[in-house]
């Protein structure tokens, strides 16, 4: 899956060939394998996403999210088109385009596609792997499950805010002219 | 602020509730108990831009309007909450809302809020609404930037 920078093939994940085109991945991921690579677990304890987790809700979170290894280059999601899944970046990072201009870029501990796995809605941006990257991606099913997990909820619960509060600040920063946003605060 | 209401009358108040619909009535007894119920009179300003606030608003009854600097931004019926940025993630109010007639509001502080974002129910329903807020923001970020460029290439400073 991540030889070639076709985008059909991430595409194909993208309209729910996750578990064909993964084949035995996934047991490898929850296991310190015999090359002594580090195991998932211990890769999420390191990720800010996951620190609230405790071991057993890492397991969790093992259990239920599939793990991809993309090379830089390769557009993740594409704009306009359909999709469910929501990736949380464990390792490299990745540009975010809009109509052809970078409005982000995400790293470590950061996610996307939260919009469209909430709402059902097209994918919002496109989105490139600046570099290598080592992705979870949480299918639509797997999605509320993994909600259910107090760290992971609240994960994404600040994200989402946080993310609200900058797109409201920069607007401010537009609306005032580009003048700075010096609120008025009686 | 007002006065308080009973619990059973929050129950039946919240079983109306859109963003309750997928909650069990037990759920909504627990989101009672989590919540205040309570009254405000006409002008009374609920929540003030630039101020330090973590309490999440659920109007059960009446109408508030919200506004930025001074422009009306949106007016809010039965069934409208506000204030989760806020009680999601400690920071200023990003807009002043005011009572524009007899409102029944429920207020719940912030930890009370994380025990209700784990109610699948009412969960999904604040996920939703954040996801639209953070794509209708994002849009029209969209179209700033656009304009922004025809007018000219360098883009906003963004100190603020």
């Amino acid at each position: 899956v991540s030889s070639s920078t076709d985008e059909n093939a991430i595409d194909l994940l993208t309209r729910g060939a996750l578990a064909l085109a993964w084949g035995g991945s996934k047991d490898d991921v929850n296991v310190t394998s015999n090359d002594g690579k580090v195991s998932l677990i211990d890769r999420l304890h390191g990720v800010p996403w996951f620190a609230a987790c405790t071991a057993e809700q890492l397991g969790e979170v093992v259990r239920l999210a599939e793990r991809l290894h993309i090379d830089a280059g390769e557009v993740i999601l594409r704009e306009g088109r359909l999709g469910r899944e929501l990736f949380v970046i464990l390792e490299g990072s990745v540009v975010v385009t809009r109509a052809g201009r970078a409005v982000n870029e995400w790293g470590v501990g950061d996610y996307f596609g939260e919009l469209a796995a909430i709402e059902g809605v097209p994918r919002t941006a496109t989105v490139t792997a600046k570099s290598d990257l080592d992705v979870l991606i949480v299918g639509p099913r797997e999605f509320d499950a993994m909600m259910d997990i107090p760290g992971v909820r609240n994960a994404l619960f600040m994200g989402m805010a946080r993310r609200i509060r900058e797109a409201d600040d920069e607007l401010d920063v537009y609306a005032e002219g580009g003048a700075g946003a010096d609120r008025r605060t009686e | 602020m007002g006065f308080m209401l009973t619990r059973e009358a929050t129950v039946d108040r919240l079983e109306l509730v859109d963003a309750f619909k997928g909650c069990t009535r037990a759920q909504l007894k627990q989101v009672a108990r989590l919540a205040e119920h309570v009254q405000v009179g006409q002008g009374e300003v609920l929540a003030r831009e630039g101020r330090i606030g973590r309490e999440f608003f659920l109007v059960l009854s009446g109408t508030v309007r919200v506004t930025q600097a001074g422009r009306e931004v949106n007016v809010l019926g039965p069934g409208s909450f506000f204030g989760e940025l806020a009680a999601i993630n400690p920071g200023v109010r990003n807009a002043t809302v005011t009572a524009v007639s007899e409102v029944e509001v429920l207020i719940i502080g912030p930890r009370e809020f994380a025990t209700m974002a784990a109610i699948p129910g009412f969960r999904d329903a604040l996920f939703k609404s954040m996801a639209d807020r953070l794509r209708t923001a994002d849009a029209r970020l969209a179209a700033a930037h656009e304009e922004d460029e025809e007018v000219e290439d360098e883009p906003p400073t963004t100190q603020s």
